[in-house]
């Protein structure tokens, strides 16, 4: 044995985002899922164009095609080894607007509404959850009943105020209040965390050191909390998606003429006898957004978590990489 | 303990009185409740207005109408329907009845079988049927249920009554299903390749023939059991039930689950002529009677252990009974099919039963119940599953890492009991004090399947007030299912004390 390989070797501590990257990036599920929906994600925003901003694809959600090709059914097909899209890949309603344009705008403004009530919901969730359970006591007592009134409140009936008050137009309107809504979960988990958290040392290290409440709150707790809070507001707009698509199934969403994916399901479900593929696409999306959110957020509950075995660590890849080599050499 | 559930009983009153307020104020908004009076043409609709005015105190600004509800409320009286006039108590009778037919049977199925699926799933961590089983979950995670309920009621539907009027199986299926139900129990029996593939093999032929066999006999044009395939299932349950429980090696436990087995193919006989004049109730008594009769073989074979002789005989004869009712209940099956209100389309889509069966007694009924309830029962479960089965993943392969499990190990206590023993009631405890808040949940009812299948229960109930701002409806359902809510968060609370020694109360 030489005299270096005994040698301390340098090296680099890794920050707790460089850890749970490396991580996430080994879940192989996750990864998937990510990939999937960027490309989704990609494909919904260029194709019909976002606001001023044109897309490639030559029909708009609402522009009526006089022609209705081969009866209405989808043209998407494969070809040999790829697909080609013809006119109208999802197929024409009875007054002959094209599917597919449709459904990328529901799926357009699905998201939209998803990613308002993810960024709503966990800001109020964290403040809330952060000051009950960094005050505790008679903050807390009443926060928690707060959260508690807000829970037995059936989102529906707010939904339905709001359409009656505002309008059914307004698909951003929607997403803020579902934001509003939706918070108490992670309110209730935050909280659980920052219980603990608060007794650690370096919260009195930082109060030694003069940090003001609403600095150890946020600027020291909470990157300690940060795994619970991502992971479950990704968890929240998978949920948030489903809950979206199924409001505006039940007439209290958002309506015609707005367009989302639940509301394309309610518009269409009456003519599934004669053109299920209206009725398909939309729910596929849904499924889409929501599967791979759910994955995504099942990854960085892994990575996130010091415990969890699922994710191979690189020594055991690199082990395993070395033993192939070694089977392959001797052949 | 007392002094917790009082002082938890007191903010939930609280908690409750707030709720129902800002509900209050938010359902009155809902909405015009005059809407309908407005539009219509009638000579006295000043009249009409005026007298429902009256009536819902519209006069009054709904933050202060609140305390007309309450003082109301308070005497026990919950208004009525403004629509039909009907009282606002029965009609949440109604529905709740309704919904816990639909949605009890749906969770509990769900609970059952999540919790069965997650722990062979966390048993086998990290295999193929485990991935499997994932992948399978977090899909049906993401499935919007309105979707799946449109798709069970409109292909669900049509193909399970074309099966029904021509039950033939084609041999391309057969060995489909086959295969795949072989595949699974190779999967979920894990171990070397060679015994995988000699029980899943097993199992896949055995699936395919059995199915073969109904198929070419006609079996689903005019099912039954008998007495011998009776005897067949009993013995497999017994089997399972002695197997989990105490393994083969206790004598008293095998002939405790075979006399049971024996008793109820004797009572086969009996049976047929007392089901005739048999009543939900005495169904229910019958029941009771083969459990009490399971336990006291039990503990007549006595031993050692007389208390689990006396669980497996109550199980056995509980399952024994239940094959029996089953049995006869299949035998009025081509009379229910073939009966003039059916038409041969026996799976129904809409509403809880047919109307025109609705006085052709206890069998009947349940058939119809049971062809009514088909549709929107899978949708719930395959959309409540997903979650149970992770959860109870989750916690059993947190309690089978634990240091008690390898101390029970290396004492070397056979495997069957560190597992059903050591860790599954270990793991239950999660899922325990899970169930009161979902159990109390579903009285809120299945908002969506429910108003897809037009079923009369809690959720259509209240997205019907709803289009109609039908305030003291809403107001009805939201006290019901608030005060659940917040009784079950104080169950699972005090439950999670109860189960857990390790928990105590501030």
């Amino acid at each position: 044995m030489s005299i270096e390989s005994l040698a301390p070797v340098e090296t680099e501590g890794l920050s707790l985002g460089k850890i749970v990257w490396g991580r996430f990036v080994r879940h192989k599920a996750a990864m998937i899922s990510a990939v999937v929906l960027v490309i989704t994600i990609t494909v919904v925003l260029s194709s019909i164009g976002v606001g001023p901003i044109p897309g490639w694809w030559i029909w708009g959600p609402n522009d009526i095609d006089p022609t209705i090709v081969n009866n209405g059914h989808p043209t998407l097909a494969w070809e040999g080894w790829w697909f080609t899209l013809g006119e109208h890949p999802f197929g024409q309603d009875t007054i002959g607007r094209d599917a597919f344009a449709r459904t990328m705008r529901g799926a357009q403004v699905s998201l939209m509404v998803m990613v308002l009530m993810g960024i709503i919901a966990t800001i109020v969730g964290v403040v809330i959850g952060a000051l009950s359970g960094f005050y505790r006591g008679r903050t807390d007592f009443a926060l928690q009943r707060t959260t508690e009134v807000f829970i037995a409140i059936p989102t529906i009936v707010v939904t339905a105020v709001i359409g009656q008050k505002f309008g059914t137009s307004n698909p951003a309107l929607f997403g803020v209040v579902l934001g509003l809504l939706l918070w108490p979960g992670l309110a209730r988990l935050v909280r659980a965390d920052y219980l603990g958290l608060r007794e650690r040392e370096f919260v009195d290290a930082a109060r030694v050191a003069g940090a003001s409440d609403r600095a150890i709150m946020f600027k020291h707790i909470l990157p300690n909390a940060i795994g619970v809070v991502i992971v479950n507001a990704t968890l929240l707009m998978a949920v948030a998606t489903i809950l979206e698509a199924a409001l505006s199934f039940l007439g209290f969403g958002i309506q015609s003429p707005n367009v989302s994916l639940g509301q394309l399901i309610n518009e269409y479900q009456t003519s599934f006898s004669t053109r299920p593929w209206l009725f398909w696409w939309p729910g596929f999306f849904i499924i889409v957004y929501a599967l791979t959110i759910n994955l995504i957020g099942d990854g960085l509950r892994d990575a996130f978590d010091p415990r969890q075995q699922r994710i191979p660590k690189t020594k055991e890849l690199n082990k395993k990489a070395i033993a192939k080599a070694e089977t392959e050499v001797a052949q | 303990m007392l002094r917790f559930i009082s002082r938890r009983m007191l903010t939930a009153v609280g908690v409750l009185f707030a709720a129902t307020y800002l509900f209050f104020i938010l359902a009155a908004n809902a909405g015009d409740p005059l809407m309908d009076l407005r539009a219509s043409s009638q000579p006295n609709r000043d009249e009409l207005i005026a007298a429902r005015t009256a009536e819902l105190h519209l006069d009054v600004n709904p933050f202060l109408r609140y305390f007309f509800w309450l003082g109301a409320a308070l005497r026990g009286d919950l208004g009525n329907d403004y629509l039909t006039g009907q009282p606002v108590t029965t009609m949440v009778g109604d529905a709740m009845g309704q919904t816990i037919k639909l949605v009890g049977f749906a969770s509990v199925a769900a609970i059952v079988i999540g919790v069965l699926i997650g722990i062979i799933s966390a048993l086998r961590q990290y295999s193929g049927f485990d991935y499997g089983i994932t992948l399978a979950t977090f899909l049906m995670y993401s499935l919007p249920s309105f979707w799946v309920a449109v798709l069970l009621k409109q292909w669900g539907a049509i193909g399970f009554n074309d099966f029904l009027a021509d039950p033939v199986i084609a041999p391309g299926a057969l060995i489909l299903i086959g295969l795949v139900m072989g595949a699974v129990v190779g999967a979920a029996i894990g171990g070397e390749w060679k015994r995988r593939l000699l029980f899943g093999g097993i199992a896949g032929v055995m699936t395919s023939g059995v199915l073969w066999l109904m198929s070419a006999t006609g079996w689903f044009n005019d099912p039954s059991l008998g007495p011998f395939v009776i005897a067949m299932l009993g013995a497999g349950v017994a089997l399972i039930v002695v197997f989990l429980t105490t393994g083969f090696g206790n004598k008293r436990a095998v002939y405790t689950a075979f006399t049971m087995v024996l008793i109820g193919v004797v009572a086969y006989f009996p049976m047929q002529s007392a089901f005739v004049y048999t009543g939900g109730l005495a169904a229910l008594g019958t029941l009771i009677g083969f459990i009490v009769a399971g336990v006291v073989v039990g503990y007549l074979w006595g031993g050692q252990d007389k208390k689990v002789n006396a669980r497996i005989g109550g199980f056995v004869g509980g399952f024994m009974y239940g094959f029996l009712w089953l049995d006869f209940l299949m035998s009025q099956w081509y009379d229910y099919s073939n009966s003039n209100a059916i038409n041969g389309r026996p799976i129904g889509t809409v509403g809880s039963s047919t109307p025109e069966l609705s006085e052709s007694g206890y069998w009947i009924g349940t058939i119809d119940s049971f062809t009514h309830m088909v549709l929107p029962i899978t949708a719930l479960i395959l959309i409540s599953l997903a979650s149970y089965t992770r959860y109870m993943r989750g916690s059993m392969l947190e309690v089978m890492n634990f240091d008690y499990i390898r101390t029970a190990r290396a004492k070397g206590l056979p495997e069957r009991t560190v597992v059903m023993r050591h860790g599954f009631r270990n793991a239950l405890i999660p899922i325990a004090t899970l169930i009161p808040l979902d159990l109390a949940a579903l009285f809120g009812g299945a908002i969506i399947t429910e108003t897809i299948f037009g079923w009369n229960g809690m959720g259509r109930l209240f997205v019907n007030a709803l289009q109609t701002v039908n305030v003291n409806v809403l107001m009805g359902y939201f006290l019901v299912t608030g005060i659940l809510l917040l009784i079950g968060n104080i169950i699972a609370d005090v439950l999670y004390v109860v189960l857990d020694p390790r928990i105590r109360v501030e």
